[in-house]
């Protein structure tokens, strides 16, 4: 009997992802590169034999095919998800809440991680003096990802707001993040220390210690709450 | 006519709120409207009302002060003594105004008349005690009129002109801002905007009514309210952006 092969890190996170394909590939990879002291991550020497692999016409088609449009409902439903488990009756309520928000999170980041995958594969076809020819297409296609993603993030400081209803397991997610890479991440970073933000905005809180961004978002939505709230117009 | 036994006590030496049962032992407190009604017809009696009023007013000290600070965070001005001396204000008007004034209806937006408890009633006293308090200080804290000894300075009046007619653009705009954001939680969360409206647009400054009205719990009452709050402020957060 042939003795068993453990699968590699990398095998077993693409397997998680649902199965070998260009795009699972770049997001373990991407996945990798993004958080090299994670425990599950990859060795750097496994990731680069794994792009090496990649046709640079796959990777382009695969940066091509990241549904932004998903990405950006994704997000939305986080945002909303993470908001219920602020409100949330019970511990349990709370969990469902978080785990399904944080699903949502993972759509944008794992777009994050096709993106640094793919300028990686890059950054290796340059140092193997592929030319300008050869890189052309791919780069084209990185740079097409990276506009659409940042019409996606356009409403990242709206949806944040809402996310901070899941502060504690985003804060776990950016810590595993490479710290160059963090305030990118605005999907973990972003308002990741206003834990009170949903209940001070709701009035279950007071703003006590509030941060300067809680202070200025309550500042900007009382004139116009007072319509409601306080006035008899 | 039934004629009063000549031992019965007097209602007015029992202690305030509770009613008294045949035999002489008190019962059950009197629940608010009745002894809202208590208070009334011993009024139009010319008898001393003055202790049921105090049980009254020290049950509604607490949702009072409530409102109070909801109209204080409104207006970010204010604090703990102005809650008391509001609330003694408010206590005053409605001994010297409303418990005339009062009819058990209120009238709401669209005009029509809903039935309102004397908590209700009251609460709504409070509520626009603090925000005549508050618009009036506003007001002072605006730029002063210039001084009657120069009737030609014309300057000064068009800035304060001005200034007026820009207040006013912002308070359209606030407001239109804010039906916006109370349609969109309309759409999106009906449960918690019908709270809401029951609460701030209907004048139900009261979680007892607005559960009632609901048919939901207290708690849910002030669940609702709250998140119907964040809710708008994020929605209104979300329209600044």
């Amino acid at each position: 009997m042939p003795p068993a092969v453990t699968p590699s890190r990398l095998e077993r996170r693409i397997a998680a992802l649902g199965g070998p394909s260009t795009k699972t590939i770049l997001v373990a990879v991407g996945d990798s590169i993004r958080r090299p002291r994670d425990a599950s991550s990859a060795r750097p020497e496994e990731t680069e034999r794994a792009l090496v692999a990649l046709s640079p016409a796959d990777v382009s088609a695969a940066l091509r095919g990241v549904d932004t449009g998903s990405c950006r409902a994704a997000l939305a439903r986080a945002g909303e998800d993470a908001f219920e488990a602020a409100f949330a009756e019970s511990s349990e309520d709370r969990a469902l809440y978080a785990s399904a928000a944080l699903d949502g999170l993972s759509a944008r980041d794992a777009a994050a991680s096709m993106l640094a995958a793919g300028r990686h594969k890059l950054a290796l076809m340059r140092g193997a003096g592929d030319g300008a020819t050869a890189t052309a297409d791919l780069e084209a296609s990185l740079t097409e990802l990276s506009t659409e993603l940042a019409t996606v993030d356009a409403h990242g400081a709206s949806i944040a707001r809402r996310l901070t209803g899941i502060n504690a397991e985003r804060r776990a997610e950016l810590g595993k993040l490479s710290e160059d890479l963090r305030e990118e991440a605005w999907w973990y970073a972003a308002r990741s220390e206003d834990d009170a933000l949903l209940a001070v905005l709701g009035g279950e809180a007071a703003p006590g210690d509030a941060s300067a961004a809680l202070r200025a978002d309550l500042s900007r939505s009382s004139a116009a709450l007072a319509h409601g709230a306080g006035g008899r117009d | 006519m039934t004629r009063k036994p000549p031992n019965s006590p007097d209602p007015a030496a029992t202690p305030a709120g509770r009613p008294v049962a045949p035999g002489g032992s008190t019962t059950e407190p009197l629940d608010d409207d009745a002894l809202f009604g208590r208070i009334l017809a011993r009024r139009s009696a010319a008898q001393d009302a003055g202790p049921d009023l105090g049980v009254l007013l020290d049950r509604w000290r607490r949702p009072a002060i409530y409102v109070i600070r909801r109209i204080q965070q409104s207006y970010r001005r204010g604090g703990e003594p102005d809650q008391e001396e509001l609330f003694q204000d408010a206590a005053a008007k409605l001994i010297e105004r409303g418990l005339d004034q009062f009819r058990g209806t209120t009238i709401d937006d669209s005009g029509a008349a809903r039935s309102a408890s004397a908590r209700t009633f009251f609460l709504r006293i409070v509520k626009h005690t603090a925000i005549d308090h508050y618009r009036r200080h506003h007001e002072e804290l605006a730029p002063a009129s210039p001084d009657g000894d120069e009737p030609e300075a014309t300057l000064p009046e068009i800035g304060q002109a001005v200034d007026k007619s820009r207040r006013a653009a912002e308070q359209r705009e606030a407001s239109e801002t804010y039906w916006r954001a109370f349609e969109r939680l309309r759409a999106e969360h009906p449960n918690e905007a019908a709270a809401w409206d029951l609460y701030h647009h209907q004048d139900m400054d009261d979680h007892d009514a607005v559960a009632k009205a609901l048919g939901i719990t207290v708690v849910n009452s002030y669940k609702r309210i709250s998140r119907a709050q964040a809710h708008l402020r994020l929605y209104l957060l979300d329209a600044d952006s």
